[in-house]
């Protein structure tokens, strides 16, 4: 339920805010909005902000070194504040060490990158046994250096004053080319024709296979101080774990310096205002009387116009059911919260989709098992633990509908089988499909019932009746219209006819009651009265939960049959076939349960969300809520111990 | 199309010994999952196209990236599940083989089953990629995203159940 929120302000001294917003930080209970703090003195948030920053790229540059800690399934580590502030405040050298190295290993990277580059060219030319600084024009004779493809090379004419050579290279040759003065010039533009890209030496002395010798030797020694590096980001990585720990401390305060922005800062006091829960006002006020004696407190309720964030607090069994409404969208603070009402159908529906005992059981124990071990927080324990609420009703209603895994019942506990208790859906496609619309007919009476409560409680008992009611009467007259072709009761007929006639009236004259014009009112009852349309449409929308429960029996039927196939495929080599076969029937059956177990229970999860958010939603719900978001302990990564 | 065929059963030669009951039971096997799979093959291709360009700046959202990407790929297996159901029950792998009327009504159920998949699940996967490419902009709009894509499916799942009526009739 949507529990009522007050409107706090708080006024202390300026020397106690710190300690202040600490307090309230750890009661996790407040929400601070803006009042007026405009130019505040944000240098403590962006000292803040900057060593969170360096903090996490420290962390990041660390994350890829040493062993790959942290499986999928370890579990959620769980610490003290004071033991992440220790963390923060002996973290400095080693995110300043960490900083450093990540540079050093840039700057290492790039000389060998460029040493890299120097090389490969140079090694082109090992074969000129000329020192490079010899290469140079004489008084007549000009040397030019370069590449050019081989097939240009044989193209070109060489003129008599001068010499063309191939270093190296097969497709794309290093080239010497020297020539006379008098017809370097030539020749040059000619070599330029056939694409001949230039190549300058480096300014080096020595012969190109000397310096390719040297480079060598620097690159050797460049990746001595790499790996020593290395080595030492490898030891480094061992204290990762502080390292994110640290991280976390640092969001904590940066967080809290943020959220200190948004008080109002007088000459010596400050004011805060925010939001709290209306059963936290003691628990606040404590927190900070525990800092000081001199401050103000006030707490009212929400004023007219202002719209409280909005917070839903229900028992544990329907707390995961709020993912679902939050999936859609916050319920306005004025609003219902939806989460209670729909738990009910939600499990129904999901389990008639998935419907098979076998894969109930196993989402079901395997979610139990992941809670246990991994122990999630946040959304992911609330969508583990209503998949484990899910995975039960899946069981009951592989039971009363469905199969085990992919098997039918009666296959597999002979004709005898006390299951499925109501029906097999493959048998009675049509008694199956009455039942998955009578059940979503279920669902929209009650959204409108909901919606009748909501119109009571504000006090609109007109809307309540004329434009809610009148549609449940409608739907039930209609209904019975329709039962009594199939069950040929004359008196059920009649009834619907009187509750149908009854409705419909009260839609055509009630539904509009801004005028006393009975032409107009008409008009927009007769724009109302076509709406039955959309209730026609969102009951077979219901007819999903059929055909995906019978698209996941199929999957799981094929699969078996492919399992059976290959088990069958030894059968001709007597006892020895049989384990040969179950050898490799087995796991090619795991593997294909699972991912029929995976496709189908998203299938399942996200058309029943479907089924609240058009079908049931649509009839009451208000949304657009703001979520609460006080200043609290907001990590990422571990969880806080208390 | 009936007349084409009793003439052809009907004709002298090669055709007087086809079994067409078979052959038009196994053209509605082969169509269902042809085209159905044709569909969800390009679908799942182009969300998959549209994740990887998110993941490059955003690893962390594989997971709903590849929920995303997944949706486009029912179509193909309500397509495999057809065809296995008609070849089950209609004299290939078990089952009678139906009379020429059975054989020809099957055809259309496997082509319901094709052709609804077929384009369900293209225009899901332009719904799939927009979402993927909204992820990239908005952190919390997993949820939408999902919402969006799947209204497409439900017309995929129309187009199987009525397949199934006819299949199992």
């Amino acid at each position: 339920m949507i529990i009522p929120m007050k409107r706090l302000t708080v006024a202390a001294m300026r020397a106690d805010e710190e300690s202040i917003m600490r307090a309230l930080q750890d009661a996790e209970a407040v929400e601070i909005i803006e009042s007026g703090g405009e130019g505040a003195d944000d240098a403590a948030y962006k000292r803040a902000e900057e060593r969170r920053r360096r903090l996490s790229e420290a962390y990041e540059f660390l994350k890829p070194y040493g062993k790959k800690g942290g499986s999928l399934f370890a579990p959620t580590p769980y610490y003290t504040v004071e033991e992440l502030q220790a963390q923060l405040a002996a973290s400095g050298p080693l995110a300043d060490e960490a900083e450093l190295l990540e540079a050093q290993l840039a700057e290492l990277n790039a000389e060998a990158d460029k040493l890299n580059s120097t090389l490969s060219y140079l090694s082109d030319w090992v074969r000129l046994s000329t020192p490079i600084e010899a290469l140079r024009d004489t008084k007549n004779v000009r040397f030019y250096f370069g590449y050019m493809s081989y097939d240009a090379l044989t193209k070109l004419e060489v003129p008599e004053e001068a010499c063309v050579q191939a270093i190296s290279g097969a497709d794309v040759c290093a080239v010497m080319a020297a020539a006379h003065s008098s017809c370097a010039d030539a020749l040059y533009a000619r070599l330029h024709e056939l694409n001949f890209a230039d190549y300058s030496f480096p300014a080096l002395t020595g012969t190109a296979e000397e310096n390719c010798a040297l480079l060598r030797e620097r690159l050797a020694r460049l990746q001595e101080r790499t790996a020593t590096v290395e080595q030492r980001l490898l030891e480094l990585s061992d204290r990762r774990d502080a390292l994110l720990q640290a991280l976390e401390a640092a969001s904590i305060e940066a967080s809290r310096h943020e959220h200190a922005l948004r008080t109002l800062q007088l000459d010596s006091t400050f004011v805060l205002e925010g939001w709290i829960k209306a059963d936290d006002e003691s628990r606040v006020r404590d927190a900070i009387s525990a800092c000081t004696d001199a401050f103000y407190f006030d707490v009212r309720d929400p004023l007219e116009g202002e719209t409280p964030p909005t917070v839903v607090i229900n028992p544990p069994a329907v707390t995961p059911f709020e993912s679902v409404t939050n999936l859609y969208s916050t319920p306005a603070y004025s609003g219902i919260d939806p989460a209670p009402m729909l738990m009910p159908f939600y499990m129904l529906f999901f389990g008639m989709m998935l419907a098979d005992t076998g894969y109930g059981l196993i989402l079901m124990l395997g979610c139990l098992l992941f809670a246990k071990v991994k122990r999630p927080r946040g959304n992911m324990a609330q969508l583990v633990s209503l998949l484990t609420w899910c995975g039960g009703a899946t069981v009951l209603c592989g039971m009363m509908t469905g199969s085990f895994f992919g098997i039918e019942w009666t296959d597999l506990l002979g004709e005898a089988s006390p299951f499925p208790f109501l029906m097999d859906p493959m048998d009675n496609m049509m008694g199956m499909m009455i039942l998955c619309c009578g059940l979503g007919i279920l669902h929209m009476l009650f959204g409108i019932g909901i919606k009748m409560y909501m119109c009571f409680r504000d006090g609109d008992w007109k809307e309540a009746v004329f434009n809610n009611f009148s549609w449940m009467l409608l739907m039930l007259g209609l209904v019975a219209i329709l039962g009594s072709m199939f069950l040929s009761l004359s008196w059920l007929s009649t009834a619907g006819v009187i509750f149908a006639a009854l409705g419909a009236l009260m839609l055509l004259f009630f539904s509009n009651r801004k005028t006393n014009n009975p032409l107009k009112r008409m008009g927009s009852g007769l724009a109302q009265l076509y709406n039955i349309t959309s209730y026609i449409g969102d009951t077979l929308s219901y007819v999903r939960i059929l055909a995906l429960g019978l698209a996941g029996g199929a999957m799981g039927m094929v699969f078996n049959l492919m399992g059976s196939m290959v088990f069958n495929a030894f059968s001709g080599l007597g006892t020895f076939g049989v384990v040969l076969g179950a050898i490799a029937a087995a796991p090619l059956l795991i593997a294909l349960h699972a991912f029929s177990l995976f496709i189908n229970t998203l299938g399942a999860y996200v058309h029943t969300a479907r089924l609240q958010f058009v079908e049931f939603f649509g009839k009451f719900y208000e949304d657009n809520g703001r979520p609460f978001t006080p200043l609290r302990y907001d990590t990422r990564n571990v969880g806080i111990k208390r | 199309m009936l007349t084409l065929f009793e003439t052809a059963i009907e004709a002298p030669g090669v055709f007087a010994d086809t079994n067409w009951p078979l052959v038009l039971t196994i053209i509605a096997a082969v169509i269902a999952p042809l085209l159905s799979g044709i569909g969800s093959a390009i679908g799942v291709g182009r969300a998959g196209q549209a994740a990887a360009g998110v993941l490059a700046e955003q690893p962390e959202r594989f997971g709903n990236c590849l929920v995303l990407q997944l949706l486009p790929g029912s179509q193909g297996i309500y397509g495999l599940a057809i065809s296995v159901l008609i070849l089950v029950t209609n004299g290939v792998m078990g089952g009678e083989l139906p009379d020429m009327a059975g054989a020809i009504s099957l055809v259309f159920g496997g082509v319901m089953m094709g052709v609804g998949g077929l384009l369900s699940a293209i225009y899901q996967s332009k719904v799939a990629v927009a979402g993927i490419n909204m992820l990239a902009k908005r952190a919390t709009g997993f949820g939408n995203a999902m919402m969006l894509t799947l209204m497409v499916e439900t017309y995929a799942l129309f187009a199987f159940l009525i397949s199934l009526f006819i299949v199992i009739a």
